[in-house]
């Protein structure tokens, strides 16, 4: 009885997930008999494991949750969709359990750009050839913030401040992470060179900015507007200014050609047959339309989007080849 | 008598401590000639592995030279923990390793052989009686019949609540 | 503080903190099973549960199984925990002398007392104490943490060069991931599953919880029976004037040691009763059944677990294991603990004040009342408890990641927990040297980052420079103190 009132927030997911042990259950009980016509069969024939190559409670984790929500509270896949945290590895542990099962569209992966990162920085033995990419649906873009006390109002007044005395001011990334990456493809775009300090979470990042440790940080504009108080932005990585923030211009809007726009990126198995992946897309492009994910997504200030797999796939690739040469500085 | 039997042990130990410690120096050493150079700050990740690594080495040798030359059992060491004075009287490595052992098949089970979890954990809690407890037949179906009930209330917890599939 | 209590008053989180702390008493009373086992244990339980919930299940835990081993180190000479080691000298003797009930009421009134002094100092000082923190940059987060490896390493086992080995051994397993500061894999040797580094949990579950169960179960049955306590639990309003100065006093040494990060309760325990001792008119009753005994340890080891939730709060640094797990709870809900909990989740950071504070009146009411029953639980033939918890280690292990990969590490490092204890290398500075290293080394390396190299900027930060002296003073003050000590005996010896 108990055990149940701990988990009331997640009544709704629980109560799904108990179906799919049914359902997986009963699959079990049939096993191994079956298990040559079910190939055959249409997709989805059991539940969809998604994976999250990170622990409960994240931004790729919640998104995870909510569509397969939606999308099985809708039915417009046959099956249920359950999520799976594999953490840790850069994201190797999430692949390797992927691989680990049979690539027929049951066992995917919602993961974001920092596929991307791990593969230029060559962590884990696994690059974008091991997917076939099913799509994104929607992202989100950074801003870069100073102190409110700091004694510039704009990008370019800092720019200036850094070119007339380089590395005199400290920005706080996790080296090899989004933020390093994101500061990097910008420092080289307008040619500027900061002094880093370690800093591995948004929490790191805002109490070493507030203590004086750190003069720039990049924060997810969600994180800025909820915690950013003593904060100002000074540029928004993403294609179009937020509607949240109207006051803070793109990087692209100052000249300076840099966007980083991270999406929920969905994955399967490169060998994946195309049945499968578009009976999936066809469901995400369904959720991310719906209204109630749309409502979360813009309270989340993350943009709702879908892009299919071929154009993410390549987007990804562009993206890739930027950030090989950031990271080429790197290493 | 005993308390030479004590030192000899000890020193043993201590002479097997300083050889493993000055193994894994090594490991240590030889993994970290193959870091980059320094690049963000003057250390680099090299400079902990090595410093790590010889000071394994210093201590494992003073480990050894102390085990060598030491006569006298020090008097003073640990006085104030209880002293478990049943302890030689009836101890019996053999149950530990039996234990260690079964632990071991189990989770190979588990893992290699994709044994379902709650078979196995059945087995496993038997197995554990007859270790633990005495060998006899009633011992085996009273643990058993725990371990089934473990085993249920374990997986209905982890796949309904936690997502955690446990096969 | 308010809110957090109206927070913390939903049943679910009642029941919750009701659990945690009954299930920490009765673990905490079993020989061989301890707090931080135990929490290591229910954590897989807590990833989906409200942040709140989870924190306040864990703090019962905590504070329930060092209040728990005051039972059988009383009944039994058994400490339960190594917190309750101290409890044995005065509280043993008591029970052989027919007055169990008076020692078990003392202890448990001990603990409560000691619990809430140490909160008065936890709730009123964390506030400014994370304001202030908030300065703290890496020098001073690198220097501090090399102020906790190095006391703990010096001072919880007698022979340093162990100690230290210890720490180094369990720093140099920390090693092996992807290295914060380039973000590249490091002594991986090639294998994807070590990208992640060792586990904190598998490594703590195995170091623990398995060489713990493989040590039970070669020891030998013990046969004796405890006499159960039998009429009620005698107290006086006499023992406000007799033990109210030493609780006072005890409270305060458990509270400030407890603060001080890696030294642990059995530490803070120690050193009240040996205070005690010292200020006594009659010292000599010590170790023979003297009620203050009882009192000043007890009051001494739950007191300092309100100091070390302060360092935990305020600047994320975990005091101990069991700390470093709650740390790693945390985390997984997202929560970093650290000088912006108290803006970012106020309701977690005065959470967990209130449930500290509330758990230990629950510990009250619970071990007033059932005093009797945990004291038989805490005879379940060991055959009974040592398998199913065999079975928890194995899933709990699993379930981190859903992953055998950890259940190999839980069980490689059961086995280099019994080798270093075979060969008296102690345990706690292998974790915390293991917990701990990490973050000394990123920060240094952040540091110089920072400075451009320049490591004398630490001149500039009094704060960090005020840690480094510590530091060194701890590495050097036993030396010192033997130093002085063969100074006065030669002088004693020239008088004779």
């Amino acid at each position: 009885m108990l055990i149940r009132y701990c988990f009331c927030g997640f009544w709704r997911a629980a109560r799904a997930s108990a179906l799919i042990a049914m359902a997986v259950g009963a699959f079990g009980l049939v096993g191994p008999i079956s298990l040559s016509a079910v190939s055959a069969q249409e997709f989805p024939s059991k539940p969809i494991k998604v994976i999250v190559p990170f622990k409960p409670g994240g931004r790729t984790d919640v998104v995870a949750r909510l569509i397969s929500e939606k999308i099985q509270e809708k039915g417009w896949l046959d099956e249920a969709m359950a999520v799976v945290n594999v953490d840790g590895g850069a994201g190797a542990n999430a692949v390797n359990q992927m691989q680990r099962d049979a690539a027929d569209g049951h066992t995917i992966i919602h993961w974001h750009h920092q596929l991307l990162i791990a593969a230029a920085m060559d962590l884990g033995n696994f690059g974008l050839d091991d997917f076939k990419s099913i799509g994104y649906t929607g992202g989100g873009s950074p801003v870069w913030a100073v102190r409110e006390d700091a004694p510039f109002d704009t990008l370019e007044e800092l720019i200036a401040h850094l070119k007339e005395e380089p590395r005199s001011l400290v920005e706080a990334v996790g080296i090899g992470t989004i933020p390093h990456f994101v500061g990097a493809m910008l420092a080289n775009e307008a040619g500027f060179e900061t002094r880093y300090v370690t800093a591995n979470s948004g929490a790191d990042r805002l109490r070493l900015l507030l203590g004086g440790n750190a003069d720039i940080a990049l924060f997810a504009a969600s994180e800025f507007l909820a915690q950013g108080q003593e904060l100002k932005a000074l540029v928004y990585f993403g294609r179009e200014r937020l509607p949240d923030l109207p006051d803070v211009p793109t990087a692209t809007e100052l000249g300076y050609d840099v966007t980083w726009a991270n999406p929920n990126w969905w994955l399967a198995p490169a060998g994946t047959p195309d049945a499968a992946v578009d009976a999936l897309s066809s469901a995400l492009d369904k959720a991310i339309a719906d209204p109630e994910i749309v409502e979360y997504f813009r309270n989340n200030t993350l943009e709702p989007y879908w892009m299919d797999g071929e154009a993410a796939m390549e987007d990804a690739r562009k993206t890739l080849d930027q950030l090989e040469d950031v990271a080429a500085t790197i290493q | 008598m005993a308390n030479l039997r004590g030192q000899n042990r000890e020193m043993a130990a201590d002479l097997i401590l300083s050889g493993l410690v000055a193994f894994a120096a090594a490991v240590l050493l030889y993994g970290a000639a193959s870091l980059p150079p320094p690049r963000f700050d003057p250390l680099g990740s090299a400079a902990l592995p090595r410093a790590l690594g010889v000071l394994m080495l210093i201590f494992s040798a003073i480990i050894a030279v102390r085990a060598l030359t030491r006569r006298k059992l020090p008097d003073d060491d640990e006085g104030w923990v209880v002293p478990n004075e049943e302890e030689p009287r009836a101890a019996s490595p053999v149950r530990g390793l039996l234990i260690f052992v079964a632990l071991v098949a189990y989770v190979a089970a588990l893992d290699f052989a994709r044994a379902p979890f709650v078979p196995a954990t059945t087995v496993m809690m038997a197995v554990s009686g007859l270790v633990l407890h005495r060998v006899d037949w009633r011992t085996g179906l009273l643990f058993g019949a725990i371990g089934l009930g473990l085993a249920l209330g374990l997986s209905y917890v982890f796949t309904h609540f936690l997502y955690v599939d446990l096969r | 503080m308010g809110d957090a209590f109206t927070l913390l008053f939903t049943w679910q989180n009642l029941a919750l903190l009701f659990v945690g702390t009954s299930l920490g008493i009765v673990v905490g009373a079993i020989p061989g099973l301890t707090a931080s086992m135990l929490i290591a244990l229910t954590l897989p339980l807590t990833f989906h549960m409200e942040p709140v919930g989870a924190v306040t299940l864990l703090i019962g835990e905590y504070v329930g199984g060092i209040s728990g081993g005051l039972i059988t180190a009383i009944l039994l000479r058994m400490p339960g925990t190594p917190a309750s080691i101290v409890t044995t000298f005065d509280g043993y003797p008591m029970a052989r002398d027919n007055r169990a009930e008076r020692a078990l009421a003392l202890g448990i009134l001990a603990s409560v007392v000691g619990g809430i002094i140490s909160w008065v100092f936890l709730a009123g000082m964390s506030p400014a104490l994370a304001r202030f923190a908030l300065q703290f940059g890496p020098w001073e987060y690198f220097t501090l943490v090399l102020m906790a490896l190095v006391m703990l390493a010096a001072l919880a086992h007698s022979s340093m060069v162990k100690g230290l080995l210890a720490a180094v051994l369990g720093m140099a397993f920390a090693l092996p991931g992807i290295d914060s500061s380039t973000g590249s894999d490091r002594l991986t040797f090639d294998q994807d599953v070590l990208l992640s580094g060792f586990g904190l949990l598998p490594v703590l579950i195995g170091a623990f919880a398995i060489s713990q169960i493989l040590r039970d179960a070669a020891a030998p049955v013990s046969k004796e029976r405890p006499a159960l306590p039998k009429s009620r639990l005698p107290v006086y309003w006499s023992d406000a004037k007799v033990h109210g100065l030493n609780m006072l006093r005890s409270s305060v040494i458990g509270t400030w040691i407890g603060l001080l990060p890696g030294i642990g309760a059995n530490i803070a325990a120690l050193m009240a009763y040996t205070t005690a001792k010292q200020v006594s008119r009659e010292p000599e009753r010590f170790g023979t059944g003297y009620e203050p005994g009882v009192v000043a340890g007890e009051c001494a080891n739950n007191a300092s677990i309100g100091g070390a939730l302060i360092p935990l709060i305020t600047m994320g640094i975990p005091g101990s294991v069991t700390e470093a797990i709650l740390i790693g709870a945390l985390t997984i809900h997202n929560l970093q603990p650290g000088p912006l909990l108290f803006q970012n989740a106020p309701e977690i950071a005065y959470g967990i004040i209130a449930a500290y504070l509330v758990a230990n009146i629950i510990m009250l009411v619970l071990m007033w009342g059932a005093v009797k029953y945990i004291a038989r639980v805490a005879q379940i033939p060991r055959a009974g408890l040592l398998g199913p918890i065999l079975i928890f280690c194995v899933v709990g292990s699993y379930a981190i990641n859903g992953s055998f990969v950890d259940v190999w590490v839980m069980i490689a490092f059961g086995i280099i927990g019994l080798g270093l204890e075979a060969a008296r290398v102690p345990l706690g500075p292998f974790v915390i040297g293991f917990v701990l290293s990490p973050i000394a080394e990123e920060q240094l390396r952040a540091s110089l980052m920072m400075s451009d190299g320049n490591f004398w900027e630490i001149l500039q930060r009094p704060y960090a420079l005020l840690f480094l002296a510590l530091a060194v003073l701890t590495l050097f003050w036993p030396a010192f103190l033997a130093r002085i000590r063969d100074r006065q005996g030669a002088l004693k010896n020239e008088r004779a």
